[in-house]
């Protein structure tokens, strides 16, 4: 017999070559498959979850009882600082790996400034093979992750999750914001007004006919309403957390996933289960109200404080649920998972909540938990970090190189040889994109000294005001050691302006 | 003749595309200044909030929705002016609808008013009126006022109906008066319509 393959044994042999290619396009895994031995990245964010009414960080109340049983397959950072006291800037820090007087984005529904846009942690992600997914219920989230889009294999609309959704939502995402505050001034209307001379009343009225109904659905599990981004948009923790039980094994690998939830951010509607809890006779110090606020009652800090723990023990419940289901399926083990927050919230000084020119403590400091894939001791880190430093670190754990233009570092046990860096954080809501910091808060720590730096306020006369604590020996920041005559208050001060005549260069002319 | 033709010769006895048009510019006008007038409220604290471009997109959808709305009345005018058995001349029909309708406006534009004082708590002079009327029982006297409202209302439109239907001078008048108008109804036509380039533009790029 001939050994070579005669012209028929070659046509033949040809007749498979479509079909290697057309396998190849069909394979989900196709660009991810030389990945498949990475681990996943899983971040699951609760806004305006701060440190401070956690019992693990030294709070009174048991607000997390099931995250607290966890914690054995953990790291768990005791002093971790978000970048600002709102989603915005605290988000964009969270995402970008630099502060906000680099990314600048600093009002609500800010977007980034260039080359941010194109280096972030979805870029990184990106380029490094991983299929990333995101959802928020959060509209300032969501602003920036259009922005981000383009590194966004999977971008899950925010109406997916919800129950119902405003106009804004539902038929204009990119301008949500915008057509939601057009919609409650049309339906709700604005100090008795309606923006709508005849169809306003009609439709206000089919609109709470449709929410007395969802009001009414939903009563007996959520008695205060259900949770809600804006004033039409409601949703369930529930929801989002049976979405992530129904999709994440179907995700390519290796996946990095970003999930950031509304709860326990206000409305402080909590699940009926937890809505006795904390009706205790506690008392928290009853501390001054600050000059740039218009103080609310104590009484009304108080009530609302019981509301947000209340809120906590929902999250808490819906976060151990889900991580329940990871474990039991085995995700865990080729899967990291960092619970955090972008923001605190504050229930002092007359404050409720976080829309405050201060950054105390409640407000900038947030939960930093990283489940470790085979950990089963709980590792505590009680050196200060910040937001800036988990792009850096989860680019080391899952073996890439650190970004070159993150401000942060990686954090241990990932990284014993990193230096200790100052703690920053920025409010400048009130500057104009693309403008000097004309009004702003800005905090840095410093081992274990605070300084808060205010300038521009109308309030204050437009002079700058100082406030100094030692944080070890008065974590409540009761007493104020800030003297101009101090030498260590000069030597912060100085090394602060330093650091903002630095970021400001670029925008001073 | 079918149902059709007779339905077209119908309308076409009562209006012309002139009035037709002068209807909808006078259904669009108050709408539309309502819309600017609120929209402008809410600037100085959109700028700061979304930055200059989504304080003015705020303006262009709040435009918008007012188009749409503008529509809505109009049509449902025209269908209520339709059910008018009194046979007037096409320009006198357009003429009276058209003054009906800016009375509702005024109406409209008290009831919203009210409202606004009542919300911050200035609304006394009114509240004492009331109170005055039946003190100790302020149900009977908020529906007696309510009745003195409609009272009212419909001596109007009853003066209005009169006076024009009466008096072609003042009819006239009137007419051109509106018709003057209706020039600022293309300037928000056309502001509508660059509103939907940019909603368009904003949502799609």
């Amino acid at each position: 017999m001939d050994k070579a393959y005669d012209r028929r044994e070659i046509l033949k042999l040809l007749t498979l070559f479509p079909a290697i290619v057309t396998n190849r396009n069909l394979n989900p895994n196709q660009g991810f498959s030389s990945c498949k031995n990475k681990k996943n990245m899983l971040i699951i964010v609760f806004d305006a979850f701060s440190a401070c009414n956690i019992p693990f960080y030294g709070y009174l109340r048991n607000t997390t009882p099931k995250t607290s049983e966890i914690l054995n397959r953990a790291v768990v950072y005791h002093n971790h600082y978000a970048g600002g006291p709102f989603t915005t800037p605290g988000t964009a820090t969270l995402l970008t790996g630099v502060l906000p007087w680099t990314h600048r984005a600093n009002k609500i529904h800010n977007k980034v400034i260039a080359p941010y846009n194109q280096l972030n942690i979805f870029s990184e992600f990106k380029s490094k093979g991983y299929f990333n997914i995101s959802y928020t219920h959060n509209p300032l989230v969501d602003t920036l992750l259009q922005q981000f889009n383009k590194y966004i294999d999977q971008n899950i609309p925010r109406r997916e999750l919800m129950i119902r959704t405003g106009w804004g939502s539902g038929m204009l995402p990119k301008d949500s914001d915008l057509v939601d505050i057009l919609q409650r001034n049309i339906l709700l209307g604005n100090e008795g007004m309606n923006d709508s001379l005849f169809l306003g009343k009609y439709l206000s009225k089919d609109n709470f006919t449709k929410r007395q109904k969802i009001r009414n659905d939903y009563k007996e599990s959520f008695p205060r309403g259900l949770p809600r981004s804006g004033s039409e948009n409601f949703f369930t923790l529930e929801t989002a957390i049976d979405w992530n039980k129904n999709h994440i094994k179907k995700f390519p690998r290796p996946y990095f996933g970003y999930f950031h939830y509304i709860p326990p951010h206000h409305p402080y509607h909590t699940r009926s289960e937890f809505i006795h809890l904390f009706n205790d006779e506690l008392h928290f110090i009853n501390k001054p109200a600050h000059i740039l606020v218009n103080g609310k009652s104590q009484n009304i800090v108080d009530t609302n404080r019981m509301f947000y723990d209340q809120t906590i023990a929902y999250v808490d419940s819906e976060f151990r649920r889900l991580f329940d289901w990871l474990d039991e399926e085995g995700i865990l083990e080729d899967t990291w998972l960092v619970l955090t927050s972008d923001h605190g919230e504050m229930f002092e000084r007359g404050i409720v909540g976080h829309s405050t020119n201060t950054l105390y403590q409640p407000v900038v400091k947030i939960p930093l938990i990283i489940f470790e894939p085979g950990r089963k001791k709980q590792l505590n880190i009680y050196k200060k970090t910040s937001a800036i430093d988990i792009l850096p670190t989860l680019m080391h754990i899952t073996g890439h190189e650190t970004p070159m233009w993150c401000d942060g570092q990686v954090l241990p046990p990932y990284n014993e040889d990193g230096q200790y860096n100052n703690i920053y954080a920025v409010m400048a809501q009130k500057t104009p994109t693309g403008k000097p910091l004309t009004t702003a808060t800005v905090m840095m720590i410093k081992e274990q000294y605070k300084l808060i730096y205010y300038w521009g306020y109308e309030k204050l006369d437009y002079k700058d005001l100082y406030e100094l604590y030692n944080l070890e020996e008065d974590p409540e920041e009761l007493n104020d050691e800030y003297s101009p005559n101090s030498t260590l208050a000069k030597k912060m001060i100085e090394e602060l302006k330093n650091m903002i005549f630095m970021a400001e260069q670029p925008y001073k002319k | 003749m079918s149902r059709l033709e007779k339905s077209y010769v119908f309308l076409k006895n009562r209006y012309s595309k002139e009035s037709l048009f002068l209807l909808f510019a006078i259904c669009l006008l108050p709408i539309h200044f309502w819309a600017v007038i609120r929209a402008f409220n809410n600037i100085s604290w959109l700028i700061n909030r979304s930055e200059l471009d989504g304080a003015i997109s705020y303006v262009f959808y709040a435009l918008d929705f007012a188009f749409l709305e503008s529509i809505l009345v109009f049509l449902f005018i025209f269908q209520l002016s339709l059910l008018v058995t009194i046979r007037w001349e096409k320009y006198k029909l357009t003429t009276i609808i058209a003054t009906l309708f800016l009375l509702i406006t005024s109406f409209a534009i008290f009831i919203q008013y009210y409202q606004y004082m009542n919300f911050n708590n200035k609304n006394e002079p009114l509240d004492i009126f009331i109170k005055t009327l039946y003190p100790g029982n302020p149900l009977r006297a908020q529906l007696v006022f309510i009745i003195f409202l409609i009272t009212i209302l419909i001596l109007l439109v009853g003066g209005i109906i009169l006076i024009l239907d009466r008096f072609e001078k003042i009819c006239g008048l009137i007419l051109e008066f509106y018709n003057r108008l209706s020039v600022l109804a293309f300037l928000f036509l056309l502001l509508d319509a660059v509103g939907l380039i940019v909603i368009i533009f904003r949502n799609i790029m």
